[in-house]
This record gives C-alpha cells, structure tokens and sequence, in this order.
C-alpha cells in the first residue's frame, strides 16, 4: 500500500487512527484507510449516512460506526473484504467490522440518484468519497418530513440546508430540486419549506 | 447556493480542518448542539462497545 508515494504499514496507520480524539477525524482518517485498501484491490467505495452528514454539517450527528457503499455493480467477495480488512487488525465481519475504535460497515451497493459530483476529502490516509449533499438533503427531508415528521431528523435537515446554503458545503439547487421532484422523494414543497424557514431565521 | 460548476467538491486534508470551526459554529445556529440520534438499529453494539454510549466518549 503506498501513501502519497511513500509505502504505508496498515497497522501503523491504524495505531495512529486510534490515537486520534476527534471523532469526526479519526472517522475520516479511517474511512481514507479503508477507502485505499479496497480502491487498491479494485473495489472503489463511497462513504453514506451519519458520518457523511457530519461532513457536511460537523453537528455531532455520527456515532461509533463509519457506513460505505461500493460503487461497483459486482459483490465485493468476502473472502477479500476479510483479508483487507484483516492487514488492519480488524475483528469482525465480513460485512461489519470493528476497527480503529469505531465500527466499519460495509452496506452494499450504491444508490445514488444524483448527478451532481462525488465530493472528495483528501486524508492523510488517501481519498474519502462522500454522497453528494444534494442527495442527502433531499434524503434526509424526506425522513424527516414523510409519513410523519421527526423533530430530531428535522434538526439534521436544518443543518444540512444551512450547509449548503451558508457553509463551504455548498450544493447545487437546481439538482437539489431535480431530485425531490423524482418519484424516490416528491419532496419539493417541504424542501423549499425548509429553506424559506432557515433564509428567514438567519438572515 | 451554486450553479453546479461553481460548487466545492474536493478539500485537501488541510482545507477541511480549516473549514470546521466555521461549519460547527453555523450548525448550531440551527437545530440542537447535538443531534446524534438517540436509537438506532446499531444500538446493541454501539452502546457495548462505547461504554453505555452510541459513539466513543472523544472530543466532539
């Protein structure tokens, strides 16, 4: 495995991760761990849910656990799964593994129905791929928002609205609208509902 | 808001630390400080794992 041209001792790297205390950090040194072993051995992967979310919004939203997708149609073979994450001390498996203090776990394959591009967050441990933020906007809206609404997961929409419209996570609004027109969402009305209400209260 | 060649889509390790205290400052102008969920279907071993917790007990 090699490190920006340097070769890099997995558990090394590990060691390293585990002395890390922030969460969000350490989660994303490790997921650029993972992320290279598997792009490495052919399995490009993409990082979903909370630990995603707190990339955007940094709101103390993941917990213990670091959710990746593969981004190729074909099942990873377990076997190799086993054997990757075994250089890094992992114990587990072989769709979950605990590793680096957090929890890994491997979903399946990605949905992503966004056109908008893949975010990237270079690591010292190589590249982390995130879902898009439009798609987790418009996701998490929906959870929040359908069949009944969540206060907690409104909370976490609110955060990802004002990421996109205020932060440096910026997202592109004409695709956040194309997605919550489609028939995975028809969450317009509340989408823009939410930003109506957040321009109002912080400008 | 960005039309969609103008939107950030890479940060180098460096940038994205940067960038933290600004998006955690604007996070908590909405919502609650922290919004972790109270449950989930990983509880069992979250909790066994993190000392009664969802998440270990660092900074953040």
């Amino acid at each position: 495995m090699r490190r920006y041209g340097m070769d890099l001792n997995p558990i090394d790297a590990i060691k390293e991760i585990e002395a890390t205390p922030d969460l969000l950090e350490r989660a994303l040194k490790l997921a650029g761990l993972v992320s290279t072993l598997f792009r490495e051995a052919g399995w490009p992967l993409m990082v979903v849910g909370g630990s995603a979310v707190e990339f955007y919004t940094e709101g103390a939203y993941m917990s213990g656990d670091i959710d990746f997708c593969r981004r190729r149609l074909e099942p990873i073979p377990l076997r190799l799964s086993q054997d990757l994450m075994g250089c890094l001390g992992a114990t587990g498996g072989p769709r979950s593994w605990k590793v680096g203090g957090l929890f890994v776990d491997m979903l399946g394959l990605l949905e992503n129905e966004s056109v908008s591009p893949v975010r990237e967050v270079k690591t010292p441990y190589g590249p982390v791929h995130l879902i898009p933020a439009e798609l987790q906007l418009v996701e998490r809206v929906l959870a929040a928002t359908y069949p009944v609404k969540d206060n907690s997961m409104y909370d976490v929409a609110k955060k990802l609205m004002v990421a996109g419209l205020f932060g440096d996570a910026s997202f592109d609004w004409n695709e956040v609208c194309r997605l919550a027109v489609l028939p995975s969402f028809k969450n317009l009305d509340e989408v823009e509902k939410l930003r109506r209400e957040l321009e109002s209260a912080l400008r | 808001m960005h039309s969609g060649d103008k939107i950030k889509c890479k940060w180098t390790w460096e940038e994205w630390q940067a960038g933290r205290k600004a998006r955690r400052e604007l996070s908590r102008r909405v919502g609650t400080p922290i919004c972790r969920r109270a449950e989930s279907s990983s509880d069992k071993r979250l909790r066994a794992a993190f000392n009664g917790e969802r998440a270990p007990g660092l900074k953040d």
